[in-house]
């Protein structure tokens, strides 16, 4: 009797095996039979819900930060990045990922001027705390390669090191490291908001200040992000300076208005027409650049 | 030693549905990727650089998988989805702040991708979920990428 049960159990076991892994995607077409997925069996695999139960956070690219500066007109300013040799003082998991955004930003700026031989050294900053941070490979040999047979070609290089990124991005959610995931995005943020202050010492520009000024949503997706990972006390200093930061954006003032959207279906193309102001003070600005400075210092100094 | 068994065959259970739902993420992504690199149909040179995340959703038919961003003024955008083999599977949305539907890939016959040329900069909302006449259920995989102005 009890071996009999024992064999049921089994079968009852493999057939739930067998059942899980036949409902991982289900589609529609044509298919009269449309198998549905068990609820409660999506529940006892974290992984397949953390995003849908999680938030999706959104945070715009660096490059497109390096991209102004660099068509403001700004000079290529090499004292205003971390040094790519620094890597070697970063020994916790929490600095290396805020510093691995850093670099990319870095790396990004270079690249945009065009700088080959800067952006060789911090690519391999970048791979060295990738490397040791586990994204899967995501900055290989192989990516290292097609980076250096493309120095020169400036669209084929922003798009593989972008490409890499999302890369080790997807990775680290796909093993639920989303933690590093976020800080990785932190550090590239801070510094393309740097890049956007320090530059304005050297080069007053609209643009740059309105980006600045429109940052107040991605700092708040970033505190969100991170508000998860409160527990441990290095992500809890870095989101209460985060929050110190975003206070400053309470004083700047923004003036939304909607306008209809014309879209040219031909080319699949949609032009958004509505219009936003910023406006910031000189205050805003001076107290913003400031913040930003000092947080942005900690990181790279591993003081935070 | 019933139990080891029953539990060795759980702990693959889970593990094989996971690997199996990362490895359906990773080839949606590959699809995606593929969709940022064609270039645009106005701009037979265009180049869209990836913003370096993967947004990604287990969805069941009744559920949206939604997220905010800020488009800066004066880039052009691509956003593109994916669910599957076939390339009409997800409907995604944009909304303003003031949620005004600014654009619906359901009026583009669910086209898997859009470019946005954005005068202006504008916080968005981007609504994602399954068209539940194509597909039920499945991961789905959408992909931000922004286009290079001065292409040397």
């Amino acid at each position: 009797m009890s071996k009999k049960i024992n064999q049921f159990v089994y079968l009852a076991a493999t057939a739930v095996v067998l059942s899980i892994a036949a409902c991982g995607d289900s589609t529609n077409s044509g298919d009269p039979d449309i198998t549905k997925i068990d609820d409660n069996l999506l529940d006892t695999t974290q992984n397949l819900t953390v995003s849908l139960k999680g938030k999706i956070f959104s945070i715009p690219s660096p490059f497109q930060t390096a991209e102004l500066i660099k068509n403001s007109g700004a000079p290529y300013n090499s004292q205003m990045l971390n040094p790519p040799n620094s890597v070697t003082s970063y020994s916790s998991r929490f600095h290396k990922a805020l510093n691995l955004g850093i670099y990319g930003a870095d790396l990004g700026y270079v690249t945009m001027y065009d700088n080959t031989n800067d952006a060789l050294s911090f690519l391999n900053s970048v791979q060295k705390l990738s490397d040791e941070l586990d994204l899967g490979g995501a900055f290989s040999k192989e990516i290292i390669d097609r980076f250096s047979n493309n120095l020169g070609n400036r669209d084929s290089m922003l798009v593989i090191v972008s490409d890499a990124y999302r890369s080790g991005d997807e990775y680290l959610k796909n093993n639920d490291r989303h933690d590093v995931a976020g800080l990785i995005l932190t550090g590239g943020w801070i510094e393309a908001l740097y890049f956007s202050s320090n530059t304005l010492n050297h080069k007053k520009d609209n643009e740059i200040i309105n980006r600045i000024g429109e940052q107040k949503t991605t700092l708040s997706n970033l505190i969100e992000l991170l508000e998860n990972f409160r527990n441990e006390e290095s992500y809890s200093i870095l989101v209460d300076e985060l929050i110190d930061l975003y206070h400053e954006f309470d004083g700047i003032e923004f003036t939304y208005e909607y306008a209809e959207p014309v879209t040219d279906a031909n080319n699949q193309i949609t032009t958004f027409k509505s219009k936003t102001k910023v406006n910031l003070t000189e205050e805003n600005l001076k107290t913003i650049s400031e913040k930003v400075k000092a947080i942005r210092e900690k990181i790279v100094n591993s003081t935070l | 030693m019933k139990n080891i068994k029953l539990l060795t065959l759980l702990v693959i259970a889970v593990l094989s549905t996971e690997h199996a739902f990362s490895q359906s993420c990773d080839s949606l992504a590959s699809i995606c990727k593929s969709y940022l690199n064609t270039p645009a149909k106005n701009d037979s040179k265009s180049v869209f650089i990836s913003d370096g995340q993967t947004y990604r959703a287990f969805l069941d038919e009744d559920q949206t998988a939604e997220f905010t961003t800020t488009f800066y003024g004066g880039s052009t955008y691509r956003v593109a989805a994916s669910a599957g083999t076939k390339d009409n599977y997800v409907i995604f949305e944009i909304y303003d702040k003031e949620n005004h539907l600014l654009f619906s890939n359901i009026d583009y016959k669910n086209a898997p991708y859009w470019d946005f040329k954005v005068e202006s900069t504008i916080d968005i909302r981007i609504e994602a979920r399954l068209d539940s006449n194509k597909k039920s259920s499945g991961c789905t995989v959408l992909l931000i990428g922004f286009k290079q102005k001065n292409r040397k």
